[in-house]
């Protein structure tokens, strides 16, 4: 039960990275013509590239998160050990 | 091709001989040690006991014979690029065991183990594929600059998040078995679901297999061998190394996912890299009991086994097992998403 939380962090870690790949492929790539095709920055390649890195920076958000989530969980209910 | 029973016996041939080797060095190797005083305190008993450190160039001598029988067997550049890789990865792990390298310098340096498997893809094109294989969507478009870059980055990532799992008896060699495991797994289907995919591949990861499984009959609870970084971070090269060549590095990457999440947590919780002798505080601490306790200190770096204590206090060999349990349920996972990758 102990490894529980922390297993379901990495299914939830696992899932958001399938899904990302899917948005990635299904949203983003159709969003613009792709850059190396059309030669220059247009705007819509930089919210291209933008989006693309916001799915990496939504990942550690959302893991950063979910482990304070567990820390603040754990703590609260934590009795006084030996070594504290 | 060659004959099925002949096949069997290469990929048999390059898993044995640098198990054999391995186990046939290692003794004389850490008797050596001990006789330079080449020791270092396990903190993580009660009082410290003393354990012969490195034994990084053992597993580095066992891993390039294994990739050597992979070369003569199958004739293909991969296993000699790999032994580019991991001789990098290993002379900068040696010169961190011996001399302490900074926390910025060492993954710097890291970056050079790409080079040798960017410079054999120009004499082997096929070395490796310029695109990511994704589960159910398939393979992106080739991108040749874009997947160095990545191939650049993922050296240093991954072969510091196997040396930050490098902390407890047993911890990094059972976890380098489970996710090899994984890997070879994922070789295996790519090999099998991708006609004219050389089996070279397959072979070349065999030796990571034995090397981490024969480390860990030394390395296990209580542990009569450290590997130090020449060892954790020439494993990590390898890993990455095959994922690459592999055409594998999703399946990899959720492998790895408890070193990944480890390392994240480890470097947004000291707020960059910062040499392990330089934090804050150590995250874990023994009590009087024995057992190992999560540091209460706020400026302890957290990490996965900080996590895992925060339910309690655990013995290092039960805190071992939770950690494996862990990757194995990741290994589990890349099995799965190798699966959706090149079966489904």
């Amino acid at each position: 039960m102990r490894l529980l939380p922390i297993a379901s962090i990495m299914v939830i870690a696992w899932l958001l990275m399938i899904a990302e790949v899917y948005a990635f492929f299904d949203l983003i790539l159709n969003f613009a013509p792709p850059i190396h095709d059309i030669g220059s920055f247009t705007v819509l390649a930089i919210l291209k590239v933008g989006l693309t890195l916001g799915l990496g920076v939504l990942w550690f958000l959302v893991m950063q998160g979910l482990a304070e989530l567990y820390t603040a969980s754990r703590l609260r209910s934590r009795t006084p050990t030996a070594s504290s | 091709m060659l004959p099925a029973p002949v096949l069997v016996v290469l990929l048999a041939s390059s898993f044995i001989a640098p198990l054999v080797l391995l186990i046939l060095l290692m003794k004389p190797y850490l008797r050596f040690l001990v006789r330079k005083g080449k020791v270092s305190e396990d903190l993580h008993k009660n009082p410290p006991t003393k354990v012969p450190e490195p034994v990084g160039p053992v597993l580095f001598l066992a891993a390039v014979a294994g990739e050597l029988v992979a070369f003569a067997a199958f004739g293909t550049l991969v296993p000699v690029a790999l032994v580019g890789a991991m001789s990098v990865a290993f002379a900068v792990g040696l010169a961190d065991d011996l001399f302490v390298l900074g926390a910025r310098t060492k993954p710097l340096l890291l970056v050079l183990a790409a080079a040798p498997l960017v410079v054999a893809s120009v004499f082997q094109s096929d070395l490796f594929t310029p695109s990511l294989a994704f589960p159910i969507l398939g393979a992106t478009s080739e991108h040749f600059s874009i997947y160095t870059l990545l191939i650049l980055v993922s050296f240093p990532v991954v072969a510091n998040a196997f040396n930050m799992v490098d902390a407890f008896n047993g911890e990094l060699s059972g976890f380098s078995i489970l996710t090899s495991v994984a890997l070879l797994s994922a070789i295996a289907l790519h090999a099998l679901a991708t006609p004219g995919f050389a089996l070279a591949r397959v072979a070349a990861a065999m030796p990571l297999v034995a090397v981490s499984l024969g480390f860990y009959f030394f390395n296990k609870h209580p542990s009569k061998a450290f590997d130090g970084d020449s060892g954790s971070l020439m494993l990590g090269t390898m890993f990455a190394g095959l994922a690459i060549t592999g055409g594998v590095e999703v399946a990899a990457i959720v492998a790895i996912m408890p070193a990944v999440l480890n390392s994240f947590y480890i470097l947004s919780s000291v707020r960059g890299f910062v040499e392990r002798r330089k934090m804050g505080g150590r995250p874990t601490l023994i009590g009087d009991d024995g057992r190992v306790y999560a540091s209460e200190q706020p400026s302890a770096p957290v990490t996965l086994v900080r996590m895992i204590l925060l339910d309690g206090p655990l013995h290092e060999e039960d805190l071992v097992r939770s950690v494996l349990a862990l990757t194995s349920f990741s290994a589990g996972l890349s099995v799965l998403t190798s699966l959706m990758t090149w079966v489904l």
